[in-house]
């Protein structure tokens, strides 16, 4: 996980304990982020991050995450992902 | 093909379609800014575009039209009227989206033009409603309101609106579903403590993966709550939708969730769609009992227990074209085979009632099914005619020229085959039509006592078994003269012709004639109406001009009805049958002796109604041993050529008959006077005439003389 300046860059590779750590990093923070980007070539996980990075969009609609907003992600590991509902 | 290029063949053939919709309804809603359900309705097509763009990959087209969806969204749900200068945005954004699927299909590495200016002018449109009717940031994401209204719109829930996507995967998966491999729907609802159970939807997916062909999943987020409420153990993700393609069966399947507890997934196979056919064809129902299936409706249900097949709320399916040509491949030899028992001289010569009963229902279910299968092939020329209302505008605008169109006979019916090759001809004379046809300007119309808006009339109506496509104007009308001077000059003709008004007008088709003052791009360049008249040519078609001086100019293609029957008039010239379309036919006779002239040098010729027509005999043309005749005791079928009217000699008329055409082999192929060849009644085989080639042979025929 990368911090610079307003810009949060994480990897979707994180195990659940690696989640509850983000969770509790972000929290206090939230209003200083302006974008969460993803590093290349990471592939979700766990699915709480995904349900982690749709509450803070929630929560502060003003935050830009790619990613998310994307609704889709195809990998040999799952096929195609679609997530919906989440805006 | 592999399966995955199968969907996406499947994929691309839509996004044609909502495309080209999209192009007739933009304009549509151009010409009525205030129909709101027009607009619902472009929204719609280009919402779907945006789904299926990202789920295979066109990431550029994706992110286009998600940033024109949101315009088009901000109309919609705010009602607000569109600006007219942003009504030219929406036009050429459909074409940007045009052009950008272009580039994706080909894997182009670069972008349209226009593809960056028309994002930016979006984003800026966008971005400048929002902040203008609220203080909501311009990010597309952050109205949530908005998109709940989306789905209000289509009258979906968030999960009515899920549903709809899985059932919408479900459906192309099933269209190209191969043999020997499964198709599944597994809906996932894990409690809210499976996380600390050690479980997790992705875990399942990764095991579902390893032994699938297609894995598609929907996660329903609706559930997540804003962080205040949230904790990343809970799940709150509350339902899952699978669509799984595997070779393993249900067993096998749903082993994975063994340790889930019932009430948290279900595993429903579902049929392939032929399988759900072939089910309704035979009405075996404990066929439709052994497999469960998914309900069409989109709204979410619990109780998978109470399905309703997929194919009950299907009214058409999609059929390649190529199965269609070996349907009427074979329903030709059933025409062939029948016909050969109904001229059978031994079947003929058994005088039993019930033969002849059973020989003439034969012909009559023969014929129907004839029939049924050539409507297969037909389509309403509608949608060709609509995409022209696009060209007339464009062009009416590059030329500023002030025009009404005028569209009749949309519902007449061709052969897909033959629409596919229409569009770019009929661009071509409508283009021509305005740029040459019509007078310059208002201006000029006014002098002369016209409405200042001139008029295209594009009208398709049947014509004595043909279809005839005509673009009319009321402009200038051709100038003969002009286009006799410039035909001289051009070296097209020497100027010691005694034309006709057909064959001047005829004129105007040949390679590199044009009269235009100026070249445009829209026309002009000398090179359009030849490539036309090859076009039609080629659709063994073809094209006649009317045209009055001061009134206005039609072009009307004259096409058969379909590309795979011709309708011909077979005759017989030394024991051999030929068959000439009957569309260049112009009249048969015997003519009088007196009307028969020779002339030195330059062969046969009949005179008819002060024409001077020359005369081919078929026998010279073939080389057939026949015994000589005058051209007063055969007959003469006078057709219409490239290079004018001929008489073809021919020893006597058979009939008139729709045949089928038959590709002739490379042999005969190469022999320019015959287009095909045809499997008559009696078994025998007719070579079919390619008139426009017989004129040069005049020499040949004279040879004997």
């Amino acid at each position: 996980m990368q911090f610079d300046g307003d810009a949060l860059t994480i990897s979707l590779n994180m195990s659940m304990e690696e989640v509850r750590e983000f969770e509790q990093f972000v929290r206090p923070r939230i209003e200083y982020i302006e974008t969460i980007e993803v590093e290349e070539g990471s592939i979700l996980k766990v699915s709480a991050l995904l349900a982690l990075l749709v509450s803070l969009k929630r929560t502060r609609p003003e935050i830009t995450i790619p990613f998310l907003e994307r609704g889709i992600s195809a990998t040999d590991v799952y096929g195609t992902l679609h997530w919906m509902g989440h805006d | 093909m592999t399966k995955q290029e199968q969907v996406k063949a499947i994929f691309i053939e839509e996004a044609g379609e909502i495309i080209e919709k999209l192009d007739v309804d933009i304009l549509r809603f151009e010409e009525n800014s205030a129909d709101f359900a027009l607009l619902n309705e472009i929204f719609r097509g280009v919402h779907t575009l945006k789904g299926n763009a990202n789920a295979f990959g066109f990431t550029r087209l994706g992110e286009f039209v998600h940033h024109f969806e949101d315009v088009l969204d901000h109309y919609r749900s705010t009602k607000e009227e569109v600006e007219e200068h942003h009504l030219e945005l929406f036009v050429g954004s459909v074409d940007v989206i045009k052009e950008v699927m272009n580039c994706e299909l080909d894997a182009l590495p670069d972008l349209p033009s226009d593809y960056d200016t028309y994002l930016g002018k979006i984003k800026e449109l966008i971005s400048s409603k929002r902040n203008g009717d609220s203080n909501v940031a311009p990010e597309p994401f952050t109205a949530p309101v908005v998109m709940m209204d989306l789905a209000s719109e289509f009258g979906l829930s968030n999960e009515e609106e899920f549903e709809a996507a899985i059932l919408n995967s479900i459906q192309l998966q099933q269209m190209s579903q191969e043999n020997g491999l499964n198709l599944y729907r597994i809906d996932l609802r894990l409690d809210r403590d499976a996380y600390k159970r050690g479980f997790d939807h992705l875990l399942f997916l990764r095991l579902l993966k390893e032994k699938a062909i297609s894995l598609e999943s929907f996660l329903n987020m609706e559930n997540v709550q804003r962080l205040e409420s949230f904790s990343c153990d809970e799940n709150v993700i509350g339902h899952v939708g699978v669509i799984l393609l595997t070779p393993q069966n249900s067993e096998e399947v749903s082993e994975n969730f063994e340790f889930l507890f019932d009430h948290e997934y279900s595993v429903r196979k579902i049929e392939s769609t032929r399988a759900i056919q072939e089910a309704e064809i035979i009405k075996e129902p404990e066929i439709i009992k052994e497999v469960e299936k998914v309900a069409p409706k989109s709204v979410a249900t619990d109780a998978p227990s109470s399905p309703t097949p997929l194919s009950t709320a299907k009214s058409t399916i999609r059929i390649d074209t190529f199965k269609l040509d070996e349907l009427f491949d074979s329903v030709g030899e059933l025409v062939i085979a029948q016909n050969f028992i109904a001229q059978n001289e031994k079947i003929r010569a058994i005088e039993d009632e019930s033969i002849s009963r059973a020989i003439e229902t034969l012909s009559k279910i023969t014929k129907r099914i004839q029939d049924r299968v050539m409507s297969l092939r037909m389509v309403a020329i509608r949608d060709t005619f609509d995409k022209m209302k696009r060209v007339v505008r464009d062009t009416s605008k590059k030329t500023g020229k002030a025009l009404h169109l005028n569209v009749l006979g949309e519902e007449t019916e061709i052969d897909k085959t033959m629409i596919d090759s229409l569009s770019d001809p009929l661009i071509h004379i409508i283009r021509n039509a305005i740029d040459h046809g019509l007078e310059t300007d208002e201006v000029e119309r006014l002098s002369i006592g016209k409405k200042a808006e001139g008029t295209i009339t594009l009208r398709a109506y049947h014509k004595s078994g043909s279809i005839v496509i005509s673009v009319s104007d009321d402009g200038r009308g051709i100038d003969k003269e002009k286009v006799v001077r410039k035909a001289i000059e051009r070296g097209i003709i020497t100027g010691d012709e005694n034309l006709t008004d057909s064959q001047i007008f005829g004129l105007i088709m040949q390679p590199g004639f044009s009269t235009a003052e100026s070249i445009s791009d829209l026309s002009g360049r000398g090179v359009g109406l030849d490539v036309v008249k090859t076009s039609i040519e080629k659709l063994r078609g073809k094209i006649e001009v009317e045209s009055k001086e001061g009134e206005g100019t039609t072009l009307s293609m004259v096409l058969p009805l379909t590309l795979a029957i011709i309708d011909g008039m077979l005759v017989q010239t030394a024991g051999e049958i030929y068959i000439i379309p009957t569309l260049s036919v112009v009249e048969s006779f015997r003519p009088e002796r007196e009307i028969v002239h020779v002339l030195k040098g330059q062969g046969e010729f009949v005179s008819m109604r002060g024409q001077h027509i020359p005369v081919v005999r078929l026998s010279d043309v073939f080389d057939l041993p026949t015994q000589r005749i005058e051209p007063w005791e055969g007959i003469l079928v006078c057709v219409e050529t490239e290079a004018g009217r001929i008489a073809i000699m021919v020893d006597e008329l058979v009939g008139r008959q729709q045949v089928v055409i038959k590709p002739l082999g490379k042999s005969l192929a190469k022999l320019k006077e015959i287009t095909g060849g045809a499997i008559l009644g009696s078994g025998d085989i007719a070579l079919i005439l390619n008139v426009d080639e017989l004129r040069p042979l005049i020499e040949v025929s004279n040879g004997g003389n």
